[in-house]
C-alpha cells in the first residue's frame, strides 16, 4: 500500500516536471462519469459502474449490478493569450460555463449473461468566447461545439471472467462559429459572420474486459470516428448595407468536422479489498482532423470558401487513478493524467488554442443507502504557457491565419452524480 | 487507514502546489535609456492626423503620434496635448469637409460607391485660436523649410490656429513644449506638391531659393538640407532623443496608383472609330495613337509630342484627382487628352523619385549624425504595395479604399495605417534606446468606413 502511494505521488511530481514542455487535447472532453473523473478518468480495465457503457462497453456484463446513473459537470475554463514581447497585450476568454453530462442505465435481458444498457454522454465539445475586440477577432470571436452521443449497448459475459460489448452511437452535433470581418462600418457596428449548423451521424463503441485473477483485470475499447457533416448551415453576415452585394443574405455553408476514434486500454489492480488502482491509456486518432473547411453555397469576391490546415496528430493520454474504501459508506478517490497536445506549433488556432494538459482529480462517493450514492469529483486542468512563433507559422504556411504569441489554459471542473443500483 | 486519509487531505494542497508555473501576466513596458516624459511630434499632415482630405477630430485622436504617446504612457510618458478641433466633419485649407464613402446612383441606375464630402461645407476649425504648447506639432501642408520659417502661421491657417505669435516658427513652438523625446516626419510635401499637381512645377534642383519655391515645385536640395540641418541640430542641442522618419515613394501611394494607366478598354469597333477620328482631324497616320481592342493606355497631354498628346505608357501614372465623369463621359483619355495636372509622365516620376531618394538620404544621414533612431516607412509601404502585409489576421495593402492603410484622399493614413506606422516607430525606438514599449493591435484600429 505504501508503495502504491509512493508511485502515485512520484508520478504526480514527474508529470508536473514534464509539463514544463509544450503540451493538449483538441476538443475532446473526457468527462464520462464522476467516479472515473475523480480517478483520473480511468476505468477501461476495471468497470466501476454503469458509466462503463461509455468507457468500455465490454465491462457492462461483468458488473455485479444494474443501475441508473446521472451526472453532470460544470466547466470553468480560462484561456489566456499573450502577444509576443514586448507587447503588453493580454487577452482572455470570457468563461462561459458549460455542463457536459452523462446518463447511463442498464438492465438484464431475458437472455442469460446478456445485459443491455443505454448511455447518453458528451465526449466532445468546445466553447470559447474571446473578449470583445481582441487582437485576433478576425480569426475568431467565439466558437461553440456540442456533441451528444446516444448509445444503446449490449454486453455479454463469457464465463466468469470475460465480458464483451458493443453499442451503436447516434451522434447529434452542433457548431456555431463567429468571426469579425475586416471591414469597418460608418454606423459603428462591427461587421461579422456567424456560421451555425447541426447534424447527426452514427458510429459505434465496442470493448472487451477480462479478469486475469481476483486482483488484476484488463480492458480494451474502441470508439469509432464520427464525421459530423453539416450541410446547409446558416451563414449570416452582418455587414454595412453598401457591401451587402458582396455578402449575400441567406447564404448557407457545408462543413465537416471529425470526432476522432479513440482506442483505450486499461489495467485494473486491487492491491487489497479496500483499494483499487487503475492505469489507463487512450489513443485518440486526431490525425483525422486535417483541414477545417467551410464551403459556401454562394461565393463572391469577398465570400470565399474557407480551407485552413489543422494537421492534428494522433496522441496518447496516460492516466492513473485510485479509490479507497474509507468506510462502508465513503470512498475516497484520486487521479491524474497527462494529455499531450495533438497540435503542432504553427497550427495553433484561437478555436483550439491547444497545449499539453496535466490533470489532477479527486472526489468521493457517499452511500446514503446500500442502493443510492452520491458521487462528487473535482478536476483541475493545468498547462504551461505554449508559444507559437511567427517563424513556426511561416514554416507551417499558416502565417496570417493563426495567432502568434503564447497561450495558457486553466480549468476547474467540478461534477456530481447520483447513482442508484437495482 | 490513517495514512490514506492523510493522502486524500493532501490533495487540495497538492492542487495548489502543482501550479508549476506562474500564470501569464501582462508585461510592463520600460523606457530604457529614453525619457518619454515630454514627447513632441514635429511634421506635417501625417503627424497631425489629417485624413480623408481634412483635419478632423477622429483623425487627430488616431494620429500616429497620439498612438505612440498612448504606449509611452505605459512607460513613464507624460500627457500628450494635441490641438484638437471640435467633433465634426473637419476642414481642409479650402474649407471643405472630410470625405466619406457614399453610395451614388449612376446615370444608368447602377449604384456605385465613391468618396464624397461629408457635408456641403467644412467645419470652422480656424477661427478659434488654440493656446499651446502642444505635443503634436504636425502642420498640414508644411514642407521642410516651413518648419523654420518665421511667420509661417500667416500663410498656413493650420499653423495660424495654434501659433504662439505672429512671428513664431513651427520648430520654435515645438521646442516650447520642452521635448524630452521627439518624432520628425517631414519632407513629404517637399515632393508631393509637385507630384499631386501632375509635375506642372519645377522638378528636382540642386540649388534654389526658398522664397521662390511654388506650391507645385519640388523643394531644391540645398533648401531641404538647410532646413533639416536646422531642425535636427536644434532638437539635438536641447538634449532630446528621438526618431526621424523617411518619406514614401509616390508610386506606392493610392492617389497615384488607383487609376490604371491603361484603363481605356475598347472594343475593336471603338478602337477603329478612335483611329478614324484622329485621322479626320488631320493627324498624320504614323502619329495616330495605336488603339487596339482591349486595354489601351489613356491619351494624355504631352507637349513633347508633335501633336501635343500621346498614349500613356506602362509605369506612367494617372492621378486620383482626375475627374471621373470626364473620363467616363467627356471622352477624356481617348478623344481628348487628360491634362497635364492629372498625369505623371515617366520623366516627371524620375524627378520625384530622384528627389525622394536624395531627401531620404539626407534624413537618414542626419539621424545617424545626431544619434536619432531612423524609420524607413518608405520600405514598409513598398512591401505593403508589392505583396501586402498581414497583422492580427488582417491583410493590408496600399490599395485605395479596400487596402486599409490609406484614407479616402489616397495620400493620408487611416487610423489602421497610423497604427502600422506607430508600431514601426515603436520598434525603432525599442531597438535604439533599449526600451520595451508595447506595440498596439492593428486590429483595434479602423480602416475606411463603409456606409
Amino acid at each position: 500500500m505504501k508503495n502504491t502511494l509512493t508511485v502515485i505521488a512520484a508520478s504526480l511530481l514527474v508529470l508536473c516536471l514534464s509539463a514544463t514542455t509544450v503540451l493538449a487535447g483538441g476538443y475532446q472532453l473526457n468527462l464520462l462519469g464522476q467516479r472515473q473523473i475523480a480517478m483520473g478518468h480511468t476505468g477501461v480495465g476495471m468497470p466501476l459502474d454503469v458509466a462503463t457503457i461509455g468507457l468500455n462497453p465490454g465491462g457492462l456484463a461483468t458488473l455485479d449490478h444494474n443501475a441508473l446513473l446521472f451526472g453532470a459537470n460544470a466547466t470553468f475554463i480560462s484561456t489566456y493569450y499573450r502577444a509576443p514581447a514586448p507587447s503588453s497585450y493580454l487577452a482572455k476568454t470570457d468563461s462561459d460555463i458549460r455542463t457536459p453530462f452523462g446518463l447511463y442505465a442498464s438492465y438484464d435481458t431475458p437472455v442469460e449473461n446478456l445485459r443491455a444498457g443505454l448511455g447518453v454522454y458528451t465526449p466532445y465539445g468546445n466553447a470559447l468566447r474571446w473578449e470583445d475586440g481582441w487582437k485576433y477577432r478576425f480569426l475568431l470571436r467565439e466558437i461553440s461545439l456540442t456533441a451528444i452521443f446516444i448509445q444503446p449497448t449490449l454486453s455479454y459475459r463469457i464465463g466468469d471472467r470475460i465480458g464483451i460489448g458493443a453499442g451503436l452511437i447516434v451522434a447529434y452535433g452542433a457548431v456555431n462559429l463567429q468571426r469579425d470581418i475586416p471591414v469597418d462600418a460608418q454606423d459603428g457596428e462591427t461587421p461579422m459572420v456567424e456560421l451555425d449548423g447541426s447534424t447527426t451521424a452514427i458510429g459505434f463503441n465496442a470493448g472487451v474486459h477480462g479478469k486475469i485473477n481476483d486482483r488484476v483485470s484488463i480492458g480494451v475499447a474502441y470508439r469509432s470516428q464520427i464525421d459530423m457533416e453539416v450541410s446547409g448551415g446558416d451563414a449570416d453576415f452582418t455587414v454595412p448595407v453598401s457591401l451587402s452585394g458582396n455578402f449575400p443574405e441567406g447564404n448557407r455553408f457545408d462543413a465537416s468536422l471529425p470526432l476522432p476514434a479513440v482506442l483505450s486500454i486499461g489495467l485494473g489492480l486491487k492491491p487489497s479489498d479496500q483499494l483499487r488502482v487503475n492505469l489507463d491509456a487512450n489513443l485518440t486518432f486526431w490525425s483525422a482532423y486535417e483541414n477545417l473547411v467551410f464551403e459556401f453555397e454562394q461565393n463572391t469576391a469577398t465570400v470565399q470558401d474557407l480551407n485552413e490546415p489543422r494537421n492534428f496528430n494522433d496522441r496518447w493520454i496516460f492516466r492513473i487513478g485510485g479509490e479507497y474504501d474509507a468506510t462502508d459508506w465513503l470512498q475516497l478517490r484520486l487521479g491524474s493524467y497527462f494529455d499531450p497536445s495533438p497540435v503542432d506549433e504553427g497550427y495553433i488556432t484561437p478555436e483550439t488554442p491547444d497545449l499539453d494538459r496535466f490533470g489532477i482529480s479527486t472526489g468521493f462517493g457517499f452511500a446514503f443507502t446500500p442502493q443510492t450514492s452520491l458521487n462528487a469529483s473535482v478536476l483541475l486542468v493545468l498547462s504551461n504557457p505554449r508559444e507559437q512563433t511567427e517563424q513556426a507559422a511561416i514554416d507551417a504556411g499558416t502565417y496570417g491565419s493563426v495567432p502568434v504569441g503564447e497561450f495558457q489554459t486553466r480549468a476547474w471542473i467540478p461534477g456530481i452524480s447520483i447513482y442508484h443500483r437495482f | 487507514m490513517k495514512r490514506f486519509t492523510q493522502l486524500f487531505l493532501l490533495v487540495p494542497a497538492l492542487m495548489v502546489l502543482v501550479q508549476c508555473d506562474p500564470s501569464m501576466t501582462e508585461r510592463t513596458p520600460d523606457a530604457g535609456q529614453a525619457d518619454f516624459s515630454s514627447y513632441v511630434a514635429i511634421g506635417n499632415s501625417l503627424t497631425a492626423g489629417y485624413s480623408d482630405n481634412a483635419l478632423h477630430r477622429d483623425g487627430q485622436l488616431n494620429s500616429f503620434p497620439a498612438i505612440i504617446a498612448g504606449q509611452m504612457q505605459q512607460a513613464g510618458g507624460g500627457d500628450f496635448f494635441q490641438p484638437l478641433v471640435n467633433p465634426g466633419v473637419g476642414s481642409n485649407a479650402a474649407g471643405q469637409a472630410k470625405l466619406i464613402l457614399q453610395v451614388s446612383i449612376g446615370p444608368d441606375g447602377t449604384p456605385s460607391l465613391a468618396p464624397g464630402p461629408a457635408a456641403a461645407e467644412g467645419q470652422d476649425i480656424f477661427s478659434r485660436q488654440q493656446e499651446g504648447p502642444f505635443n503634436n506639432m504636425g502642420i498640414p501642408g508644411a514642407r521642410s523649410f516651413h518648419l523654420v520659417a518665421p511667420g509661417y502661421g500667416n500663410l498656413n491657417p493650420f499653423f495660424g490656429r495654434i501659433m504662439s505669435s505672429g512671428e513664431a516658427t513651427v520648430l520654435g513652438d515645438a521646442m516650447m513644449a520642452g521635448p524630452s523625446f521627439f518624432t520628425l516626419w517631414v519632407g513629404n510635401n517637399d515632393v508631393l506638391g509637385y507630384a499631386t499637381n501632375g509635375g506642372t512645377g519645377q522638378g528636382f534642383a540642386e540649388m534654389g531659393d526658398p522664397a521662390q519655391v511654388a506650391g507645385n515645385d519640388i523643394t531644391p536640395q540645398n533648401v531641404f538640407n538647410g532646413a533639416i540641418d536646422g531642425v535636427t541640430a536644434t532638437i539635438a542641442a536641447s538634449g532630446a532623443d528621438g526618431v526621424v522618419i523617411n518619406i514614401p515613394d509616390v508610386t506606392n501611394i493610392p492617389f497615384f496608383t488607383t487609376v490604371p494607366w491603361n484603363g481605356l478598354v475598347l472594343t475593336a469597333q471603338q478602337a477603329q472609330q478612335l483611329r478614324a477620328g484622329y485621322a479626320a482631324q488631320g493627324v498624320p497616320e504614323p502619329l495616330i495613337p495605336d488603339f487596339q481592342q482591349g486595354p489601351n493606355g489613356f491619351i494624355i497631354a504631352d507637349a513633347d509630342s508633335p501633336i501635343g498628346l500621346r498614349m500613356a505608357q506602362q509605369g506612367e501614372l494617372i492621378l486620383l484627382s482626375v475627374p471621373q465623369d470626364s473620363l467616363r463621359q467627356a471622352g477624356w483619355g481617348s478623344v481628348t487628352p487628360i491634362p497635364n495636372q492629372f498625369t505623371l509622365r515617366g520623366s516627371q516620376i524620375a524627378e520625384i523619385q530622384q528627389a525622394t531618394q536624395a531627401f531620404n538620404a539626407k534624413l537618414e544621414a542626419n539621424a545617424a549624425n545626431f544619434g536619432f533612431a531612423f524609420v524607413d516607412v518608405n520600405s514598409t509601404l513598398a512591401t505593403a504595395s508589392n505583396q501586402g502585409m498581414v497583422f492580427d489576421g488582417v491583410r493590408l495593402t496600399t490599395q485605395f479604399v479596400q487596402g486599409g492603410i490609406f484614407s479616402l484622399d489616397g495620400v493620408h493614413l487611416t487610423p489602421r495605417g497610423s497604427a502600422v506606422v506607430a508600431n514601426q516607430v515603436i520598434e525603432a525606438i525599442n531597438e535604439s534606446f533599449g526600451s520595451t514599449l508595447s506595440p498596439v493591435n492593428i486590429s483595434a484600429y479602423e480602416g475606411v468606413q463603409f456606409p
